[in-house]
């Protein structure tokens, strides 16, 4: 897989820049919204910012439950690699909220059902980077965050739901299916372009990622065999 | 309307750094590893 992410990379990286480059065409072209202004191009990073928060820790979610079933060191990989690309787009999405919050809400936090459950979800990933440091042990530490991942993944549902089950500052969800559809007009194609943007810079930051874990690992398997070679 | 651009820009700055600067670390970082293991005559990721 991780020779697969090494073929395929430069592929993937080239349709990242040019989604990206006609997102942010559109973005800029796009008109200000009639209640919130400029303040509205806020939302076409925060909201896909937000999307892919989610879909890293769902591929935790399937990437560790997959490697405490058949044990195969790429699955850990990859669920090590989603923890740092998961980590970037969740304190993007809770910085990007905070500023667009200030002049919308008049505040840059609120302990809004939302907000916390997304706090909740850093902090899962931070838990997780930690503990995967803390262990010296790489098979008792690949088995104990595949473990802490698989429990975590219970906020998944609570975020999603948070603005449906609580009463809460924060909007109902964006895309909600066409019969609840809360965006729509000259504000959707921007948010829909630079979602898929995101979508394929998260794939290509798990390659990236992937790679340099792979590579560290082989690395310190060799520096290992060698301290063992010096002592034997 | 308010001027809501300099919290516009932050934002885009913002997801420059959290986005643009990982990825940059751990290219180097790959690079870096890549070197160090054809050096050591391994087939490099």
């Amino acid at each position: 897989m991780i020779k697969w992410f090494s073929k395929w990379h430069g592929v993937v990286f080239v349709a990242t820049l040019l989604t990206l480059l006609t997102g942010l065409w559109l973005v800029l072209s796009a008109p200000a919204d009639y209640q919130q202004g400029d303040a509205v191009r806020i939302l076409y990073i925060h909201v896909p910012a937000a999307k892919m928060s989610l879909l890293s820790y769902l591929f935790l979610t399937v990437a560790s439950g997959m490697y405490l079933w058949r044990r195969q060191e790429p699955w850990d990989i990859l669920a090590e690699a989603s923890v740092s690309v998961g980590a970037a787009f969740t304190a993007l999405t809770l910085a990007s909220g905070s500023i667009w919050g200030k002049p919308m809400w008049g505040a840059w936090w609120a302990w809004d059902a939302r907000l916390t459950s997304m706090l909740v979800l850093l902090i899962l990933f931070m838990g997780l980077m930690a503990l995967r440091n803390a262990l010296e042990d790489p098979h008792k530490a690949a088995r104990a965050t595949a473990v802490l991942a698989i429990i975590g993944a219970v906020d998944l549902p609570i975020i999603h739901y948070s603005v449906v089950w609580w009463r809460t500052l924060h909007q109902p969800p964006s895309f909600a299916g066409p019969a609840k559809q809360t965006i729509t007009g000259d504000l959707l194609p921007p948010l829909l372009v630079m979602s898929v943007a995101f979508i394929l810079l998260g794939a290509w930051l798990l390659m990236v990622k992937s790679r340099e874990v792979a590579a560290r690992r082989a690395w310190e398997t060799l520096e290992t065999e060698r301290l063992e070679q010096s002592h034997g | 309307m308010a001027d809501y651009s300099e919290y516009v820009l932050s934002v885009y700055l913002l997801a420059l750094l959290l986005l643009a600067g990982p990825a940059l670390l751990w290219s180097l970082r790959l690079r870096r590893l890549r070197r160090m293991l054809q050096a050591e005559g391994k087939e490099p990721l």
